[in-house]
């Protein structure tokens, strides 16, 4: 384990001296950001314009809900999606070679190995603006919930960075140049809404075989304190299955490559 | 550029856009779906617990329409140029262009309608998917002919603009960032994440006044019959006045930044 925390932080090192090489580009990625974000809370702005609620959600419950899976997007950014960009072309081009003959998991080299610098500021601003809204707010928030709230953010940096990954692994066979980054990108629309505005069938797939309400929806629903016990048993659980499933998949996509020929 | 070579680009680009075929339909398919599932879902649930029959004069068989063809034509007008400028600049690709006879935004511009194009296929085979489910197409029929130039227009501009940032690339190390914050306030201001009517007064006022509307609210409005006569012709005129200021930046930026293009890429 302590390899691995040592590795990390050589990971960490050359990325910010790559990041000094492109300062102009940390100035461009706050940009993009900021207006990501900015659009996102003036669309759900406009849409509290035509109702009270929003899948059982006052306006202040869903000024908590947006930094938070801006947050989980931000930590993505940050700590893998600069890695996983490259995979596809690692894989096309036979450079994941490299990384299986390296004495450590060729999925954690492929995964971390690229910090993103530029999107640690956007990181610190969306945990800026959960902070503002969360102390503004007028919600009663018990301690055990906000300690749980925390667990579950947790959990979804882990199940975001699975759906992200099992979008990439079909390279293995499709030998295309971006993988289902689009449907990835597609997915992010889903997750980004309440979850209790889907229809029933819906909710219950995003709770649990593709479960993107664990990104975002379900950690708000723990801070609010619309849960059971159980709840949070089962999507530990399902947390679990996912990554067991998509570590098989990573498998029998390693078993398929073939090198620079893949 | 001769038609013969053009057409033999367009034949290139289709055959490399349909190379990864898989993707290049779940990519358009899944993506359009889910957009339209999302917006389905959330009209839905306002227009039901809200008990409205209409917002802003759209009722939500109309504001599903209005998604779903806003959504398609996104996907068509923005093609997949991404970096396609940019990174023949960092790459030193520009080098073949000026010894060839081809001009190198005509070329770019042809691969850019050739994915529109191909796009496009996608698109009316999802106009007849949204047929049998919803049992009609709200389309009024006598606009189709001012809709193709209406799209024609609509990835013009969208092209322009991209190329106009990815020209950023002769001084700068990294524009991907720029063209997709570009991509983000388009889908925005154009009216594809939300129709444009149900935007706030002085706000509405102002966007249709911007290259944004001419995009995606102009096409989906007229496709629609929202428009009338006099409106459809504002937005032409706005369009190709928008189009002539595009085409002026470009070659301003473009001249400039050929002075500092070395054409060994970085």
């Amino acid at each position: 384990m302590m390899r691995y925390f040592r590795l990390y932080s050589h990971f960490i090192r050359f990325s910010f001296t790559k990041a000094l090489e492109f300062r102009l580009d940390f100035v461009f990625r706050f940009l993009m950001d900021t207006s990501f974000y900015i659009i996102d809370f003036l669309f759900f702005e406009l849409i509290y314009n035509f109702t009270p609620i929003l899948g059982g959600w006052q306006k202040e419950q869903l000024y908590l809900f947006i930094p938070t899976y801006l947050f989980i997007d931000a930590f993505r950014m940050t700590v893998v999606a600069n890695s996983l960009w490259w995979l596809p072309k690692h894989i096309n081009s036979g450079q994941i070679d490299y990384y299986l003959t390296k004495p450590v998991s060729s999925l954690f080299f492929l995964s971390f190995k690229d910090f993103d610098f530029s999107s640690l500021l956007n990181l610190f601003l969306t945990i800026f603006l959960f902070g503002y809204f969360f102390l503004t707010s007028t919600i009663n928030f018990e301690v055990l919930n906000i300690a749980l709230y925390f667990l579950f953010m947790i959990n979804a940096l882990i199940v975001i960075y699975l759906i992200q990954l099992s979008c990439l692994i079909p390279v293995f066979w499709t030998g295309s140049p971006r993988g289902f980054m689009e449907l990835f990108h597609s997915l992010a629309y889903l997750w980004e809404r309440p979850t209790q505005i889907f229809p029933y069938v819906l909710r219950r797939v995003f709770y649990s075989v593709i479960p993107l309400a664990m990104v975002a929806t379900f950690p708000c629903q723990v801070l609010f304190g619309e849960y059971q016990v159980v709840d949070i048993v089962k999507s530990l659980f399902v947390t679990i299955l996912i990554a067991f499933f998509v570590i098989l998949f990573w498998k029998l996509g390693l078993k398929k490559y073939t090198s620079a020929s893949s | 550029m001769t038609f013969k070579s053009v057409i033999r680009l367009i034949q290139n680009e289709g055959r490399k856009l349909l190379a990864y075929r898989l993707d290049f339909f779940i990519n358009y398919l899944v993506a359009v779906v889910f957009h339209f599932l999302m917006a389905y879902v959330i009209w839905k649930y306002i227009f039901d617990v809200n008990q409205y029959s209409d917002i802003r004069g759209m009722s939500l068989k109309e504001v599903l329409f209005y998604y779903f063809f806003a959504n398609n034509l996104a996907k068509i007008s923005q093609g997949e140029g991404l970096s396609a400028i940019s990174n023949e600049i960092y790459l030193g690709g520009l080098n073949k262009f000026i010894t060839y006879p081809t001009n190198f935004f005509i070329y770019k511009y042809i691969t850019y309608l050739t994915h529109s194009f191909i796009y496009s296929f996608q698109g009316i085979f999802l106009l007849g998917v949204f047929y049998l489910i919803f049992g009609s197409l709200p389309i009024d029929i006598w606009t189709l002919p001012y809709l193709f130039v209406a799209i024609l227009f609509s990835c013009t501009l969208y092209f322009l603009m991209n190329a106009i940032l990815e020209c950023i690339a002769f001084w700068v190390d990294a524009v991907w960032s720029l063209t997709i914050t570009l991509r983000m306030l388009s889908n925005f201001f154009n009216g594809a994440l939300i129709p444009l009517v149900f935007f706030p007064g002085e706000m509405k006022a102002f966007i249709l006044k911007t290259p944004f509307a001419c995009m995606i609210h102009f096409p989906t409005m007229l496709v629609q019959g929202k428009l009338t006569t006099t409106e459809i012709f504002t937005y032409f005129t706005l369009s190709l006045l928008y189009i002539c200021l595009m085409v002026v930046v470009l070659r301003f930026v473009w001249n400039r930044g050929s002075r500092v293009y070395t054409g060994v890429g970085i």
